[in-house]
């Protein structure tokens, strides 16, 4: 589809495109992959650490550990976007950062903090979600999708 | 950049190589308790350790039971968890085979385990009474049927 914007332009924007595209710094995908793979990971590494602490120290299963895990890596991403952590890791990891559930919590809280000045009701209050509604939206969206696809297969397909 | 990739493949190959090792069932962790001086007769549990040790997949079995209820956790080896749900039901129904007249459950839940394991040590130093056994029992019972 770009290439076909790129067919419509007028030739001195053809040329200008292709005179930028010689000098632009590519893009180094394959390092920001295994940034984004390992630091995705010490996250999730984290989330496990609190995992086991909630078993081994509190009346929690495996099974329901998972919400008071969730929990407390949105509270520790809070704070460390408050403190402007949180948006240094993301610069340098990307997606490794925001794909786990910590990422969230910063896209709430950071539009939060964006929003302050202008009041806390209709800055805030009314901001807060305007980045994790989408997320909100889509997940439950395919988290029905894919009910409805095992319900299926299971109550009629035998599974 | 170059030694980045090598250094992440590398990690990646260490990681994978370290699950083939452990093939074979030689160092399952099981406890037989004393089926003689306790509360109440764990021959159950100890026959229930027996069958499930020939389970290449398991590494660790605790196993009690009172004398109407019987509870197994199992821990498998971690690549076999994929298909956990599925077996740990296909060693359920054996166990329900195997002890028609007992109510069993089994877990592969590591709170479950660390609580049997809790109950297993307190009935080899025979600290507990009947009635403590029973009540410990269901304690761990119901917190393996929590949900989230």
């Amino acid at each position: 589809m770009a290439d076909k914007k790129k067919k419509n332009l007028p030739p001195e924007a053809q040329s200008y495109q292709a005179f930028q595209d010689k000098r632009e710094v590519k893009r180094p995908l394959l390092k920001n992959c295994i940034k984004a793979f390992f630091v995705g990971g010490f996250i999730c590494f984290i989330g496990q650490v609190i995992t086991t602490f909630y078993i081994y120290y509190f009346n929690f299963t495996e099974q329901t550990a998972g919400s008071p895990t969730v929990a407390t890596l949105i509270f520790i991403t809070m704070l460390l976007t408050g403190f402007g952590v949180y948006d240094r890791i993301g610069q340098f990891s990307g997606a490794g950062s925001a794909v786990p559930v910590t990422g969230f919590g910063n896209a709430v809280i950071s539009s939060a903090i964006e929003y302050r000045t202008e009041g806390f009701i209709l800055g805030v209050g009314s901001n807060m979600l305007k980045l994790a509604g989408p997320v909100i939206v889509y997940g439950v969206f395919s988290a029905f999708i894919i009910a409805l696809l095992k319900t299926i297969l299971i109550k009629w397909g035998g599974l | 950049m170059k030694s980045i990739v090598f250094i992440s493949f590398a990690l990646l190959l260490v990681g994978c190589g370290t699950n083939s090792e452990s093939q074979g069932n030689n160092d399952i962790e099981l406890n037989q308790i004393s089926t003689t001086s306790n509360a109440i007769d764990q021959e159950p549990a100890n026959q229930a350790k027996e069958y499930l040790s020939k389970y290449e997949e398991i590494t660790s079995i605790k196993a009690v039971n009172t004398s109407k209820k019987l509870m197994i956790a199992i821990e498998i080896q971690h690549h076999e968890r994929f298909g956990l749900a599925n077996f740990r039901e296909e060693r359920k129904k054996e166990m329900k085979e195997k002890f028609p007249n007992m109510e069993v459950d089994i877990s592969t839940d590591k709170k479950i385990i660390l609580e049997l394991e809790r109950l297993e040590k307190a009935l080899e130093s025979k600290k507990v009474s009947k009635k403590e056994l029973e009540k410990a029992l269901d304690k761990i019972i119901s917190l393996s049927k929590e949900q989230t």
